[in-house]
This record gives C-alpha cells, sequence and structure tokens, in this order.
C-alpha cells in the first residue's frame, strides 16, 4: 500500500492539481489571522471550514487523477478494487496532515489568539478539523469515485452539498420540517456549534452525544461509499 | 483447474449491455485467444475474465489469483520515468526483492527499451509505452495474464520478443489475449473465443500436436514466397516476411530462402 501511496503523491504532485486548493488554503488562513487577538474556537471552526472545502476539492482531484487503463493496471497491482478505494484514502490523509497542523498552530506561533490554548482546547481542535477533513472526503468521494460521478454537474452538486451543510442551521431556522431531510448532509453543525460563541469550551453531555453522532455519521458514509465505488468500477 | 466460470452471465454499463449470455469456464494454463469485430465485446469480455468488470447477471466464480494486465492503449499521461513506474508498480505486487532491478533491466534490453527506462513516459512513443505496459504485466509473473490488442503499436522486433515471452511462460500460467492479429492466433492460442454483439458466437480449440516455427526474414522479392511450402506467411513492412512452418520442415525452408538471398532474421518455435 506504501507503494500506491507514494505513487498517488508523486503523480498528483507533478500533475500541479494540488496548487489551486492549497493556495486557497494558505489566503484563507492568511487572512484569518491577519488580525491579532481573535477569538480560539470561533477562528478554528473557520480554518476547519477551510479544510472541508479543500478536502472535497483535494478529493476530486485525486479520484480523477488516473486515467482508466492507468487505474485497471493499479487495480491489478493491488489485486483488489478496495485496496485502491483505501489507497486513494490514505493519500488524502497523507496529503492533509501538513495542512491540518499547519492550520493548528499557526495561529499559535504567530500569537494570535485572545486567550491561551489548554489540553481540552487541543484535543476539541484537533477533532474538529478532523471531522472536517473527513467530511471533505466523503463529499468529494461521492462525486468522484462512485455512481454518482458519472453524472453531470458532479462539481455543482458537490458545492450544493457543502453549502447546505454550511447553511443548515439557517435552513431549518425558516424551513422547521427542513430538520429531517438534513439530517443525511454533513452534520458540520453538531462540531461548530460549540464554537459560537466564547464560553470556555464545556465537555458535557450534549457534545459527548454529537461527538458520537459524527462519529457513526463518518462510519455510516464511508460504508455506503464503499459498494457505490464498486458499482461504478464494475 | 478452473480459474474462470461463468453461466449466463451479463454485462451492463450506464444502461448499454455489454455482454450478453456468458457461458463459459476457462482452465488453467490455456491460452485463450477473443475474436471479433470492432466493438463487438473483445475487450469487455477480457476485463470481465480478469475482473475488472464484474457480473451484472448471471453466476460467475473467479479464482483469487495473480492478474498481470496489458491495456490495448497504454495510459497517456502517466508522470513517471519507465524504470521508476516499473519499480513502483513492482512495489505494489509486493514481489521487489534484489533481483527486481536486473529483471526489468533484462526486460528492457529484450524489447529494446533499454536507453528509454530514464525517459519519462510521456515523452515516449506509442511503441515504447506499449512495451512497457506488457513489461509491467510481466514483471509480476502473472497466474493470469491479461493482454488486450498486445501488437497493437509494437515494432516488427517486439512483437517475435512479446511472442518468444508468451511461449516462455510456464505451463500452468493462463493467457487470455484479444487480438485481430492471425500471427498471434495461430503461433500462439490454444482456444478461440469469437464475440458478437456483447455475445459469444464460437468457442473453438485449435489443433497443436504438431510443432510449427515462425521464420521471421528479409526479403527483396516477395514472388520466391510463392515457391516455399509454408502454412501460412504475413508480410510485415516493405521487405520483411514472417512465415509459418511445420517444424519439421524447418531447416528445408530456411535452406530455400537462404538460396533465394534472404536474409533470416529470426526464428521461434511454438506448439504443444
Amino acid at each position: 500500500m506504501s507503494a500506491f501511496v507514494q505513487y498517488q503523491l508523486i503523480s498528483f504532485i507533478r500533475s500541479l492539481k494540488f496548487i489551486p486548493p492549497v493556495a486557497f488554503f494558505f489566503a484563507w488562513i492568511f487572512i484569518l489571522y491577519a488580525y491579532k487577538n481573535v477569538p480560539i474556537l470561533s477562528s478554528y471552526a473557520v480554518s476547519s471550514i477551510a479544510l472541508y472545502l479543500i478536502m472535497t476539492w483535494m478529493t476530486m482531484s485525486i479520484f480523477t487523477l488516473d486515467e482508466e487503463s492507468e487505474k485497471h493496471i493499479l487495480i491489478s497491482h493491488l489485486r483488489s478494487k478496495l485496496s485502491y478505494l483505501y489507497g486513494k484514502w490514505l493519500t488524502l490523509l497523507v496529503i492533509i496532515i501538513p495542512l491540518l497542523l499547519f492550520a493548528v498552530f499557526f495561529p499559535i506561533i504567530t500569537e494570535s489568539f485572545k486567550g491561551n490554548m489548554s489540553l481540552k482546547l487541543y484535543i476539541f481542535t484537533f477533532y474538529s478539523h478532523l471531522v472536517f477533513v473527513l467530511f471533505g472526503i466523503i463529499v468529494g468521494t461521492l462525486f468522484s469515485a462512485t455512481t454518482f460521478a458519472t453524472k453531470k454537474y458532479a462539481w455543482l452538486s458537490s458545492v450544493f452539498i457543502i453549502v447546505v451543510s454550511l447553511a443548515s442551521k439557517s435552513i431549518i431556522e425558516i424551513m422547521a420540517f427542513a430538520k429531517w431531510i438534513l439530517w443525511v448532509f454533513p452534520p458540520v453543525f453538531k462540531v461548530v456549534g460549540y464554537t459560537e460563541d466564547d464560553n470556555p469550551l464545556l465537555i458535557n453531555k450534549y457534545i459527548l452525544f454529537d461527538s458520537v453522532f459524527v462519529v457513526i455519521y463518518l462510519f455510516v458514509a464511508a460504508a455506503i461509499l464503499v459498494p457505490l465505488f464498486l458499482r461504478k468500477e464494475g | 483447474m478452473k480459474i474462470f466460470e461463468a453461466n449466463k452471465a451479463s454485462k451492463k454499463i450506464e444502461g448499454k449491455m455489454l455482454l450478453k449470455d456468458v457461458s463459459i469456464s476457462i482452465s488453467q494454463g490455456e491460452k485463450v485467444a477473443i475474436t471479433g469485430k470492432n466493438g463487438s465485446g473483445k475487450s469487455s469480455l477480457l476485463k470481465f475474465i480478469g475482473g475488472i468488470f464484474t457480473e451484472t447477471d448471471g453466476q460467475v466464480k473467479r479464482n483469487q489469483i495473480n492478474i498481470g494486465y496489458v491495456p490495448e492503449h497504454f495510459p497517456e499521461n502517466i508522470r513517471f520515468k519507465i524504470q521508476d513506474y516499473l519499480m513502483l508498480t513492482g512495489k505494489m505486487s509486493s514481489n521487489v526483492d534484489e533481483g527486481f532491478l536486473k529483471r526489468i533491466e533484462k526486460y528492457a534490453k529484450l524489447f529494446a527499451i533499454t536507453e528509454f527506462l530514464n525517459t519519462p513516459l510521456k515523452n515516449c512513443s506509442k511503441g515504447t509505452k506499449q512495451k512497457a505496459g506488457i513489461i509491467q504485466a510481466l514483471l509480476k509473473k502473472p497466474n493470469l495474464l491479461l493482454l488486450d490488442e498486445p501488437l497493437t503499436g509494437l515494432d516488427d522486433k517486439a512483437k517475435i520478443e512479446l511472442l518468444n515471452q508468451l511461449n516462455s511462460l510456464k505451463r500452468d500460467v493462463t493467457v487470455v489475449f484479444t487480438t485481430h492479429d492471425s500471427l498471434l492466433i495461430e503461433s500462439f492460442a490454444g482456444r478461440i473465443l469469437t464475440v458478437e454483439s456483447g455475445r459469444i458466437i464460437s468457442d473453438s480449440t485449435t489443433n497443436k500436436k504438431e510443432k510449427v516455427r515462425i521464420i521471421k526474414a528479409k526479403t527483396l522479392n516477395r514472388v520466391i514466397l510463392a515457391e516455399i511450402p509454408s502454412i501460412r506467411y504475413e508480410f510485415v513492412g516493405e521487405d520483411f516476411v514472417e512465415i509459418i512452418v511445420s517444424a519439421n520442415e524447418s531447416d528445408q525452408i530456411l535452406s530455400m530462402l537462404l538460396e533465394r538471398g534472404c536474409s533470416i532474421i529470426g526464428l521461434i518455435e511454438r506448439g504443444e
């Protein structure tokens, strides 16, 4: 698997497809921390959302990186289509780790925050960024590596999912019945909902319950993507 | 041992029926040619046998074996030098050892691409890419080798070398290939599947009891071929001809060709 990840990383870098999302990410972070004394949690919520957007973007780029015949050769070497899917996901995690670390530590190093970090904040920060990375991988995979990818407007659909998931709270405030539909979208507010104000982060039963929901959501989404991927790959 | 069995299997992609009512079995060690017109479903059947495509309907059994796959058109935009590409794909198959680089060099020499080993694949000619595609599959030491129009884009020398390599494979290696080329069928296939509109319309075995030899010769006079007692012959380019002859008569025919001013370029043997 490491050889496949190496192959994908080199291929992705040489394709130069990483430049737009990575440039977008750095621009976002630099603008976000252009001012000093910014609140910790809400700033991290914004950088998490940046990771959500660029991860979706990079996932779609990674899954469309290989030509059809190249993919078939790679699958013959990996001996399984599932290894190909897992290898792509692993590649994405390897790519995003330095960006995730940058998003977390840049404001600390530049002393941009109003207040100090604590262990509790570090844990929640890493959890929040990682969850949004995984949301991005799921949305990107859905529209680039499954039967949905063959439909027109794949990019538009993925943007729609991102926008609706980010606007879900406002949508539900306007149309209460929408909550029965919007639960299928990535539950971003079950994470960023705890970063809205600058009160100290409380570890209580609500945050634990929502975290369990998010983890279950991620596992179920990944489990659904696997057969959808296999169906697309014949 | 059966490596593939299908019973009334079909394959549909995006609403289009690619294969219909496929009922065949393939045993270990068989050399199977798939023929048919363009768009008849040859490549789809090849991928179906190898598991690259899975069935939409029907019953299929595939043994979990090591597969080497050579596509008809090698990918255009691979972003590696040939040697790096072969090393990385080799590592994916987990069979890289100390001698792996030597095996790459050996195949590169056989297929005359040694000078391109450090050339980016993107900058290589179609034929060189095709050779790299064949080498990546052979390096795997596969139990099932799938070749989609393997002679496409190859020069004459590489065609002969590929036939040599196929003939030198272990007897238990199964080879399935699509081709329009009668030379490959006659010199290598033990069984021929003919496909039309996604259906197998003919499944026949070839009689390979008699050994035959393929003589590759250079001749400036095509007329002399009429005097040669060959099974068949085929001109390759302006001056070259490939002549399939009975093994018993090959010495006599070689002598006849030399007497008539031909140059012998190569000789390979095939048969049971």
